[in-house]
């Protein structure tokens, strides 16, 4: 499997790979914290997806998405960090186990 | 340019074992370092992969201000070791990391497949095809010619996250009216 494998199949491998990780964990983990870092992780490889496919071409159009995706990425991990520290201000607790409902 | 070389194998691996330790780890600051880590092992593949400018963008945006937001973040909220690291309903755990292999592992099968295949011939890619040459001045020629509207746009979204942050974080004061 790994013999004859070019560079571009083994990095959207590797992609898809951290991809998966990163819903695992968004999927699993019990701290809101912890899931938002899995978010990010799934974003990276997504990054690595574009950035790897765009060697098929002759123009930097998938380089310029993927700038878009960094910057999107940066705007919502802000604002989902401070969404976390105000549901940590007003209930105490960041575990998803606990965090079911809108109102107490 | 066609097989990965040695460095290319060493980073993947690293970047892997990062990306397991961030969900796997019971310390939330070790979680926040290892993101680090991996953040910045993909950076360096980008600019092995030749994307100069983006993988420079990754290392200052991601690594170096989103990683490091988390880092604060946890060292504010001050999360303890955890003994429980995931959900409880386990059975709606298993079925979702089913799902996740499934998932991954039929579209490795079908990228396996489609680069042994069809895409066999676009691989050999000529010097001019292959080296995109990807500085900033590239790049910033399409932001600000064919992108435009994308790139003023996601200017409006930043301006307002950076608001809704300030709304967020500003906490919930009842004020007193004065009386009249």
């Amino acid at each position: 499997m790994f013999e004859g494998m070019s560079s571009i199949e083994m990095h959207v491998s590797l992609g898809l790979i951290l991809f998966s990780i990163g819903a695992l964990g968004v999927f699993l983990k019990r701290s809101t914290l912890v899931a938002l870092m899995c978010l990010e992780l799934m974003l990276n490889g997504v990054n690595l997806v574009l950035v790897s496919f765009n060697r098929f071409y002759g123009n930097v159009h998938g380089y310029n998405l993927t700038l878009f995706v960094i910057l999107i990425a940066a705007a919502e991990a802000a604002v989902g960090l401070s969404l976390v520290v105000a549901i940590f201000r007003s209930r105490g607790i960041t575990d998803l186990d606990d965090l079911r409902e809108l109102q107490r | 340019m066609n097989e990965p070389t040695i460095i290319q194998w060493i980073l993947a691996l690293v970047s892997i074992a990062a990306a397991l330790g961030v969900v796997f780890s019971s310390n939330a600051v070790m979680s926040a370092l290892l993101l680090m880590t991996t953040l910045f092992v993909t950076g360096a593949m980008y600019i092995g992969l030749g994307a100069y400018f983006v993988g420079a963008a990754q290392i200052l945006i991601y690594a170096g201000a989103i990683a490091v937001l988390f880092v604060f973040m946890v060292m504010i909220l001050d999360l303890k070791n955890e003994q429980r690291i995931f959900r409880d309903n386990a059975p709606r755990a298993a079925l979702g990391g089913l799902l996740v292999l499934v998932f991954a592992g039929s579209i490795l099968i079908s990228v396996n497949v489609a680069f042994r295949g069809f895409l066999r011939d676009h691989i050999k890619l000529g010097p001019v095809a292959a080296e995109a040459v990807a500085g900033p001045r590239e790049i910033s020629e399409g932001l600000i010619s064919q992108f435009m509207v994308s790139f003023q746009v996601s200017n409006l979204l930043l301006l307002g996250a950076v608001m809704g942050c300030v709304v967020l974080a500003r906490g919930h004061k009842k004020k007193e009216l004065p009386r009249v």
